[in-house]
């Protein structure tokens, strides 16, 4: 909370021991009187209903904050180590990331504040957001994936790679995100483990002002990947990586022609969003499953009561890569459940220059700030330095 | 687990009360349930929406991954413990605890307490075979403002004896030119286990240690 600016907090730059820390930073009242949980005693009955009666609990979060095709009949069916939530219950995660805003009148709300690490921008509505998802979903149909098949993902950080992911959980298809930084040998083993048919990619992405070559990437992965049908390749480079004929496909070329509203599927709660892989003790990829429903309004309500987000006003910034949970749950399905306005930015936190971060920060107008303490330490004397404290962020 | 802005008073360290809907219960190795301020398992008792459904194509995987070592609960793998107002503290991970001569320590706890030496910008704990201890701990750090040399070697074991106690003072100190941390930014632990038990050749022995080749070498394998 960026509420205490006395010249004594600038003063300690050295970290303290935190396993020993007593000290207690209470949420300033101001703060407060505007939160959805305004106090100690808010949280605490918020809590025991929560677990008093779990089930009602989530049956009325999950009825209000999400859009139900056909209303789910069932809350739990909890049959040790498997649960289903919202049983009989039809929706859709990119409905309810895209739709939902856009039929409520919100489709002139920025969706994302998007910066290229050279400097390059767009700004994306949710009326733009939701017709390029529909446009790509729609070629994603054409070109023959359905529900339930796996797609990877091994994307920069471009508004094209929300896209995708909400592409894919348009038409019930279920991805596989691979953080952009990864060997084409982990590439493998993962469209191996989850029998993917399709790869989306781009050309190549920019990271501390090098090029990296994603396509030639993939295109050794794929030499390794047989159940992979095609290969969706997006223009952001313009290197002009090998296109194989047949096998890959310009993005721009397979949207060209298609609609821009393409409905979403209506999906079973449990039907499977997306796979995620985590390394494992023993080397081979895990692939952790998240489900539709459950997973959205976890998501969302998390989002909205961990950052206490008040759409409309509030500017997010998640720094996480979308190519982890963190990004799935608060770059993505999370904040655009519930309507937020975000910075999405590509490259590096100190390229070209250790203030990159806050010189964002500054532009974008950011409000709430979700960061590592790594990002933290790494820059913490660089804004000392700059007698620099970012306005209202926090 | 985690604050919220409008109502919880943060400790700083800590991650608070757990979110609506959340049952934690932290257990000893037997199962038992821990005292104030004593760190274990943390598990969660009821399942919530967005938990996990399993692991793609295995499900014995995911039932001894989380199901198995704690009956009827998720294990999440981390260590924590609760203080006395019932705010949770996270340890670090289960298999990153060093068990020296029976005392369990948490990695984390070790590299907090290097980390608050005016002279150390980074540190990483790991457990390495001992025959006499069971566990030794060599610490990897990398410095500020300071030369790697004997002085601030016996400084900082002398930090960490004040910080956590005799028991936590690492056996070895190695510096480093920055610590091997994998592309999503985590220490390569693994790596480090490696490198201190000598199972890891490290041809370099200069004073200042450059592990950079090794952990681009087992970055994928790592993340």
């Amino acid at each position: 909370m960026a509420t205490e600016h006395s010249p004594e907090s600038k003063a300690p730059k050295q970290i303290a021991n935190v396993m020993n820390e007593t000290r207690v930073f209470p949420p300033s009242s101001e703060f407060s009187q505007t939160a959805e949980i305004g106090s100690m005693d808010a949280y605490q009955a918020l809590y025991e209903t929560s677990i008093g009666d779990t089930e009602k609990f989530w049956e009325a979060q999950a009825r209000e904050h999400l859009h139900w095709f056909e209303p789910f009949t069932q809350t739990l069916d909890w049959q040790e180590p498997v649960a289903q939530w919202f049983l009989g219950g039809k929706t859709n995660v990119s409905y309810n990331c895209l739709d939902a805003h856009v039929q409520a009148g919100r489709g002139d709300r920025v969706a994302f504040h998007w910066e290229g690490e050279p400097g390059d921008t767009r700004t994306i509505t949710y009326a733009d957001l939701t017709k390029d998802v529909c446009r790509f979903a729609a070629a994603l149909s054409k070109l023959g994936i359905k529900k339930g098949d796996r797609v990877s993902i091994y994307m920069p950080m471009v508004p094209e790679l929300p896209v995708a992911m909400l592409a894919c959980a348009r038409i019930g298809a279920i991805h596989s995100v691979i953080f952009g930084g990864f060997s084409a040998e982990a590439i493998a083993d993962r469209n191996n483990d989850a029998q993917a048919k399709l790869v989306i990619t781009a050309d190549g992405g920019w990271r501390r002002g090098k090029l990296l070559a994603l396509k030639q990437t993939v295109d050794e992965a794929l030499a390794k990947s047989p159940s992979v049908e095609h290969c969706i390749v997006l223009r952001r480079a313009g290197n002009e990586p090998a296109m194989q004929a047949h096998r890959d496909l310009w993005w721009h070329e397979i949207t060209a022609d298609t609609p821009d509203h393409f409905p979403a599927v209506e999906l079973d709660s449990e039907d499977p969003l997306f796979i995620l892989y985590t390394s494992g003790s023993t080397g081979k990829p895990k692939g952790i499953k998240h489900t539709t429903a459950g997973y959205n309004l976890y998501a969302k309500r998390t989002f909205e009561w961990v950052f206490d987000h008040k759409p409309g006003q509030d500017i997010f910034w998640c720094t996480a890569d979308c190519g982890w949970i963190t990004g799935h749950s608060y770059i993505v399905y999370g904040p655009l459940s519930a309507g937020a306005t975000q910075v999405l930015y590509e490259g590096a936190p100190n390229w070209p220059a250790e203030d990159r971060f806050w010189e964002l920060i500054e532009k974008y107008k950011v409000t709430i700030l979700y960061t590592a303490p790594t990002a933290i330490r790494a820059f913490i004397d660089v804004v000392l330095q700059q007698d620099w404290w970012g306005g209202d962020v926090r | 687990m985690s604050p919220l802005p409008g109502a919880i008073p943060c400790k700083p360290g800590s991650c608070t009360k757990p979110l609506p809907g959340i049952v934690p219960r932290v257990l000893h190795a037997d199962l038992s349930d821990v005292g104030t301020n004593e760190g274990g398992m943390l598990c969660i008792e009821k399942p919530w929406p967005g938990m996990l459904r399993g692991v793609w194509g295995d499900d014995e995987r995911f039932k001894e991954t989380y199901w198995k070592k704690v009956p009827h609960m998720y294990l999440t793998g981390d260590n924590a413990r609760q203080d006395e107002d019932g705010y949770y503290w996270i340890m670090g991970r289960i298999d990153d605890v060093i068990n020296v001569s029976g005392h369990r320590l948490s990695t984390i706890e070790i590299e907090s307490a290097l980390v608050s030496h005016p002279s150390v910008a980074e540190a990483a704990a790991v457990g390495r075979p001992d025959e006499i201890k069971g566990q030794g701990i060599a610490v990897f750090v990398t410095l500020k403002n300071h030369a790697p040399d004997e002085s601030i070697r016996e400084e900082l074991k002398k930090h960490v004896r004040k910080e956590i106690g005799a028991l936590a003072v690492p056996d070895e100190i190695r510096f480093t030119t920055m610590l091997p941390k994998t592309r999503s930014g985590k220490i390569m632990r693994r790596l480090l286990r490696d490198i201190a038990s000598g199972k890891e050749n490290v041809q370099d022995t200069s004073t200042l240690e450059d592990f950079s080749v090794l952990a681009k070498l087992r970055s994928d394998e790592e993340s």
